[in-house]
């Protein structure tokens, strides 16, 4: 879907990327998760992992893109970091070619960096400042504040932390979370990537736009 | 002391020689009959024929040494333990024993834990969950060595549910560090008795058993409050307020009364309508239910017990408990639902032996009058439900193979043998045991779990390493699992009680709602709590606390048929069940009243759309299951939107369009065939065992239930129960954790067998089959149930009000009716023979 954001054209995909020109952005793939379960004794099975990864490297061999930007919780702890984990990540990374791999640094990646540096990723700290675009880990204030802004560099921002999701009512006794774009006047929220992340239920407001991500489609739900 | 004076009787006397006899034994009793003295005077006779030589004694600080651990008293609500403390305390310094006597449960500080594991009390008295604790130390070999008894109060209680395994386990375990050791259980009388002693005793015991009964009846008067008019068109939900003022005359003439209603919200109800009636009794009446804070809740118990209160209105929470000495009293709000739960509330006043209970009903609509007749019967006849069983749970399993590695490494065939002596899982099949075991050491499904540790398998011996593991599995010991509740304070600091987190996500700032009798202003959420202040006028949220639908219990409901067949054949009936009659001679004038070969069905069919109701009087989760089939079936068949509505009596199926069906088909809707494929697919059966599941995932340790403060260090390992079911359906749907959780949804839930036992009979039953012009007496409380969802609490009262009032004027001028020619015809077609299908 293609969405014109503060002069920025974006395509938006139902998969929770977005791409902007030949760049793709991702957030919260908590790659690993099942196994930081595992060690810790609680019996999860891994494969949503390698799941993630697979939609990943379909996703990217599907479109011309020279760069992808992943806004935080590429891994989920630093003890889910394995032999199998690391293959698996560089296979996905040998297999899209020539791509500039880069990370804006999440609070679940804190202990991870030297390792992702070491496979060839660039580990950035928030805020990351790319024309007039701010990428983020965790979204901050900026949208109470947006008077302020004029005379900033950026106009927008990227971020994504909060896995949103809306609720949607199925029929009249039931209801369920479906994780969305939260786009809001200034920035905008991406979904979790990750197929095994919970999400978070947000609380639009009357300016923001909530697009969800349902079987493979985008619907926006119209905010009353 | 009183008691002290008393000569003991026959029973109790049985029950020491046994115990001295070295047996087994089950004691039945009703509460307040001196099954207390029955059951410790045992262990502690015991002492006189064969003490211990003060070298095993135990040394303590600054006290006198005492013997070792000789005794435990497992009790089900920690709530108990002090009461029963003193009552035990009593009888060792009436003996003048050496005995030291502690408890230890969930409120135990830690230090006193420790302690406790150090140098153990001569007795204990325990909580499942703490006995369960305690044996996952290593020390436990050693504090259990000499035990001699253990006694659990309250069995019934605990059979049939996950906890009662936990305890069958923790029996187990114990008999293998004690192979002497003699159990003994304490239960009030239940329909089962054979399997409330085998679960106690296990499958087969090495000794001898003794069942005691005390052979004396309590005596128990049971009124029923009845209305000067009853409403010809009863509905469910109606709360008998309007019996308010007898209810004030009966507490008036009353020392002191427990007022129970069926859930919270009718509990807050009634306080405030007492308090508006009775501004004088501000100060001595109270409100108790499970949603308060512990404080709060103390402390009533305590004004009871002092007599300081004239009336608490509680619900199940005080069905067990501390003695209430100065109760006389019970009235009880609503549905028993069932007899044994009636005994157990009447049980509450005059407690203790030789006095009378007392327990005034009020029904909250006209037909819970049959059901109190049915009950006042089958206690008559010593007819008292059964308690369910459990069918070998895998979660509770799981979760001991990993207690037991805890506290020493253990070998495959010696876990079998132990399992295998509990009642619960004497037929585990091997596969069971071998999946149960590879869970907890490599999750069972090799390419699926491989960094998963959690216990280790060495030279054939299971045993735990990890020590963060070890300390996460303790603190999630047990098989309570409570929803999401979230706490309500006072912005100035004081603890009211929970809530809902799913009622506070709706609140908004300026809500008011009721708890603890205190009408509350919601001002913010924040830090998981929901802040308030002190409010004046009416409230405007109510909190939903589920548990409030209890089903009628299949013995109760065949009761209630049996009565509607003594009303349908004309033969006398009990005083109470004449005030009905009016309503009785309606619902025969405008339909037909059931026999019990009969099964009853009626079609309204008017301009608010077309009802099909079909009454099966068996409860409402039968009602539900038989709903949820024939709607399923009907909409596979005939593509129409149905809504369905269900009640303890019966099942409505609703569509605002004509539906395509003949009355006549509907028992080959019901047919057997196929019946747990049609009705997992008819529920959304995900939905349901992804619920189920959520109790399952906590008990197996699937989940890190983080605790409040600790977490933040754990956030990484928190998942919802839901993303966990997810993850086990996609990637090791083979887990067998998945199919005890549908197993449960068919059996628990769905009550499986009863659904079919009540299909069968109705199958082999005469159907009748009534057209109807307007809602019937039995019909009345179901259209309600069906339009309750649609509207909000108040709009609900007036508009039932108005209908009430249409139907009162049609049933006082029947000639006006059948002047209406449609209506006349109508009427000829529903003299037909009831055999015959009356549709057109």
């Amino acid at each position: 879907m293609k969405l014109e954001h503060r002069g920025h054209a974006l395509e938006l995909y139902a998969s929770g990327a977005i791409r902007s020109d030949t760049t793709l952005f991702v957030a919260d793939l908590h790659l690993g998760k099942e196994t930081v379960f595992q060690k810790s004794g609680l019996a999860i099975p891994s494969g949503a992992t390698q799941a993630t990864l697979q939609r990943l490297q379909k996703q990217i061999h599907e479109m011309e893109i020279t760069r992808l930007v992943v806004l935080g919780d590429l891994l989920h702890a630093a003890i889910g970091w394995t032999e199998s984990l690391e293959s698996m990540l560089s296979e996905t990374m040998q297999s899209a070619g020539g791509l500039r791999w880069e990370l804006v640094a999440g609070n679940h990646d804190r202990r991870s960096h030297q390792q992702l540096r070491r496979l060839g990723w660039i580990v950035q700290e928030p805020p990351v400042i790319d024309g007039k675009m701010r990428w983020l880990h965790e979204p901050d204030a900026i949208d109470t504040a947006s008077s302020t802004q004029e005379n900033r560099a950026f106009n927008t921002t990227l971020c994504g932390h909060l896995h949103p999701s809306y609720i949607v009512p199925v029929d009249a006794k039931r209801t369920a979370k479906v994780p969305c774009f939260w786009i809001r006047p200034d920035s905008i929220v991406l979904p979790a990537y990750g197929g095994w992340v919970g999400t978070h239920a947000i609380q639009p407001s009357r300016q923001d736009r909530v697009l969800l991500c349902v079987e493979g489609d985008l619907i926006e739900w119209k905010l009353h | 002391m009183e008691s002290k004076k008393q000569t003991p009787f026959d029973w109790q006397l049985q029950a020491w020689s046994a115990h001295a006899s070295a047996h087994h034994g089950l004691i039945l009793a009703s509460t307040g009959m001196g099954k207390t003295k029955a059951a410790w005077l045992g262990p502690l006779g015991n002492w006189f024929e064969s003490p211990l030589p003060e070298s095993l004694w135990t040394q303590r600080k600054r006290q006198s040494p005492a013997p070792p651990l000789l005794a435990l008293w497992i009790t089900p609500l920690r709530a108990l333990a002090n009461d029963t403390c003193l009552a035990l305390q009593e009888c060792i310094d009436g003996l003048n024993l050496p005995w030291s006597l502690e408890q230890r449960t969930g409120d135990t500080s830690s230090a006193t834990k420790l302690r406790q594991r150090q140098s153990p009390p001569t007795a204990m008295v325990i909580t499942p969950e703490s006995l369960t604790l305690l044996l996952s130390y290593p020390e436990s070999l050693e504090t259990f060595k000499h035990l001699r008894t253990v006694v659990v109060d309250e069995w019934h209680e605990l059979l049939g549910s996950k906890r009662g395994i936990q305890t069958e386990l923790a029996l187990a375990r114990l008999q293998r560090i004690a192979p002497n050791m003699l159990r003994w259980g304490v239960s009030a009388t239940i329909g089962n008795t054979e399997h409330a002693l085998s679960s106690l005793v296990g499958p087969a015991p090495l000794r001898p058993v003794s069942v005691i009964r005390s052979d004396q009846r309590r005596a128990m008067e049971l009124e029923i409050l009845l209305p000067k008019s009853i409403d010809r068109f009863p509905w469910a939900g109606h709360i008998g307020l309007a019996m308010l003022s007898n209810v004030i005359e009966k507490i008036d003439a009353a020392n002191s009364t427990l007022v129970f209603t069926n859930t919270r919200n009718q509990t807050e109800l009634w306080y405030q309508a007492l308090l508006r009636a009775r501004p004088d009794w501000a100060g001595r009446i109270a409100v108790h239910h499970g949603s308060l804070a512990p404080e709060l809740r103390t402390w009533v118990e305590q004004a009871i017990v002092d007599g300081k209160l004239v009336a608490v209105v509680c619900t199940s929470s005080l069905d067990l408990g501390v003695d209430f000495a100065p109760v006389d009293q019970v009235i009880q709000v609503g549905s028993p639902k069932g007899t044994a739960r009636l005994i157990q509330r009447a049980g509450r006043s005059g407690h203790s032996p030789g006095r009378t209970s007392k327990l005034a009903f009020v029904p909250s609509h006209a037909f819970e009058i049959i059901e109190l007749q049915a009950a006042r019967e089958a206690i008559e006849n010593q007819q008292i439900e059964q308690r369910g069983t459990l069918d070998a749970p895998l979660d509770c399993l799981v979760q001991h193979a990993v207690t037991v590695a805890l506290s020493a490494p253990y070998s495959k065939s010696q876990f079998l043998d132990e399992v295998r002596s509990t009642w619960a899982y004497r037929n585990l099949p091997d596969e069971h045991l071998d999946w149960v075991l590879d869970f907890v050491t490599t999750g069972g499904c090799l390419h699926a779990y491989q960094d998963f540790h959690r216990v280790t398998l060495e030279f054939g011996k299971y045993s735990v390493r990890d020590v963060a593991i070890a300390r996460r599995h303790r603190m999630a010991i047990g098989t309570i699992t409570s929803d999401m509740m979230i706490q309500v304070q006072y912005m100035s600091g004081g603890k009211i009680g929970f809530v809902e987190e799913s009622f506070a996500a709706k609140l908004k700032k300026g809500d008011k709602f009721l708890l603890g009798g205190k009408l509350l202003e919601m001002e913010w959420i924040r830090e998981g709590t929901v802040w308030v202040r002190k409010a004046k006028g009416d409230p405007t949220a109510v909190p939903r606390w589920l548990g409030g639908n209890m089903p009628l219990s299949s013995e109760l409901a065949e009761g209630v048929r049996r009565l509607i067949d003594q009303i349908a054949s004309g033969q006398p009936v009990s005083p109470s069940l004449e005030s009905l009659s009016e309503l009785m001679q309606l619902q025969k004038r405008w339909s037909h009243i059931p026999r019990l070969d009969e099964v009853l069905v009626e079609r309204c069919n008017n301009r608010d759309g077309d009802s099909i109701m079909l009454y099966a009087f068996e409860g409402r989760s039968v009602s539900e299951g038989i709903g949820a089939l024939l709607a399923y079936r009907i909409s596979q068949a005939h593509r129409n939107t149905l809504s369905i509505a269900v009640n303890d009596y019966g099942v409505m199926l609703y569509c605002a369009e004509p539906m395509n069906i003949e009355l006549a088909n509907i028992p080959q809707y019901l047919d057997l065939a196929n019946l747990e494929v049609d009705i997992l697919a008819s529920l959304n059966a995900t939905e349901l065992t992804r619920r189920r599941f959520r109790d399952i995932a906590r008990i197996a340790g699937l989940i890190h239930s983080g605790t409040p403060g600790k977490s933040k260090s754990m956030r990484h390992l928190q998942a919802s129960t839901t993303m966990v079911f997810d993850a086990l359906k996609q990637y090791d749907a083979q887990n067998l954790l998945l199919w005890q959780a549908s197993d449960e949804v068919l059996a628990d839930q769905l009550q499986i067998q009863r659904l079919k036992g009540a299909i069968r009979r109705m199958q082999a039953n005469r159907w009748v089959y009534r057209l109807v012009d307007q809602w019937t007496p039995f019909s009345f409380p179901l259209m309600v149930e069906r339009i309750r969802d649609r509207i909000g609490n108040e709009s609900l009262a007036d508009r039932i009000r108005k209908m009430q009032n249409q139907l009162e004027k049609a049933a006082v001028e029947p000639e006006a009716i059948s002047a209406n020619p449609t209506r006349s015809k109508r009427a000829a077609q529903r003299k037909l023979n009831p055999d015959e299908n009356t549709e057109a």
